[in-house]
């Protein structure tokens, strides 16, 4: 195995039909990018701002919210990213669902998501909360939060890792530096 | 990395305060495919690894993952056998590139999804 190699994402084989016209992105590019110097530039700051302080709403449901805390406490310490805990909608960026969603909760939910300011993240954590899970045949279960909000990370599990969730959320810093490009 | 970004971002590579520590306690065990370095403790026994790159833990190939996460003590080459002709070459986490896994009835391939196969019998209210 020592002399094995990683596939990079560049040399991925894309499934065919996918994958968008490089040269018509090239084109576009080479045309904006002389203009849009300043626009590029302050959008870079403004995602390290970002991704620098995701404060993140305390949404624990089920078991799920036991792993969201280990992973703020000392041994795998979420705020070395600068992700903090806030007990307060309108101050936080990203609400980490972690649990099982009910019917009865999902107003709560979906009224917590609303009292949240922009730009606003959403980390679906775990099986029930990424589709039902284990409940997903239940009478009073919401099979997966995306049917309330939008969800821009999945971190699957029963429970997920600490490890994990610390994945999720590094994915999250990704994603929204990937915002303004193509590759989404 | 420019000096400014190694100090202000954290995302490539060690941190400065990482560098500081690996230089001061820690001792050069390997390096991967992909450039990645790793480290071990002169005392006690903890192991790191600094990306060359994007820090993902997807970008560990297996061996050294194994060595990081001491499924074995010994060094991969040491320890693992040839690798057989059949194995595939290990992927990273390819999400948010051209190779993401789409599944089907994803908008990405056309958004059809199956219909429901009616493996179960809905209950309606009132019914």
């Amino acid at each position: 195995m020592s002399t094995s190699s990683i596939i990079m994402p560049g040399q991925m084989p894309v499934a065919p039909g996918t994958n968008p016209d490089q040269s018509f992105f090239d084109d576009l590019n080479s045309e904006v990018g002389d203009k849009g110097f300043l626009v590029t530039s302050t959008e870079d700051l403004f995602n390290w701002a970002r991704t620098g302080s995701l404060w993140w709403m305390t949404f624990g449901l089920a078991c799920c919210a036991v792993e969201m805390i280990h992973v703020n406490m000392p041994r795998y310490d979420m705020e070395r990213f600068g992700v903090a805990p806030r007990a307060s909608p309108r101050q936080s960026d990203v609400m980490i669902v972690a649990g099982t969603l009910c019917n009865k909760m999902a107003p709560a939910l979906r009224r917590v998501y609303d009292q949240m300011s922009n730009p606003k993240y959403v980390i679906s954590m775990g099986s029930c909360a990424n589709g039902g899970g284990y409940y997903h045949y239940s009478y009073s279960v919401v099979r997966g939060c995306d049917r309330i909000v939008p969800v821009d990370i999945y971190v699957p599990g029963c429970p997920p890792t600490a490890e994990a969730l610390l994945y999720g959320v590094m994915q999250l810093q990704r994603k929204i530096r990937r915002t303004g490009t193509i590759e989404r | 990395m420019s000096i400014l970004g190694k100090i202000f971002t954290w995302w490539d590579g060690a941190t400065v305060g990482t560098l500081l520590n690996s230089w001061k306690t820690g001792e050069k065990v390997g390096v991967d495919s992909l450039g990645n370095t790793y480290y071990r403790a002169r005392k006690g026994d903890r192991r790191w690894v600094i990306y060359n790159g994007s820090n993902d833990a997807s970008r560990v190939p297996p061996e050294w993952h194994g060595w990081l996460h001491r499924t074995y003590d010994e060094l991969p080459a040491d320890v693992l056998p040839a690798p057989r002709a059949w194995e595939q070459a290990p992927s990273v986490n390819l999400t948010g590139s051209t190779g993401a896994y789409r599944p089907a009835g994803a908008l990405e391939r056309g958004g059809q999804r199956a219909a429901a196969t009616g493996d179960y019998e809905a209950w309606r209210p009132g019914e």
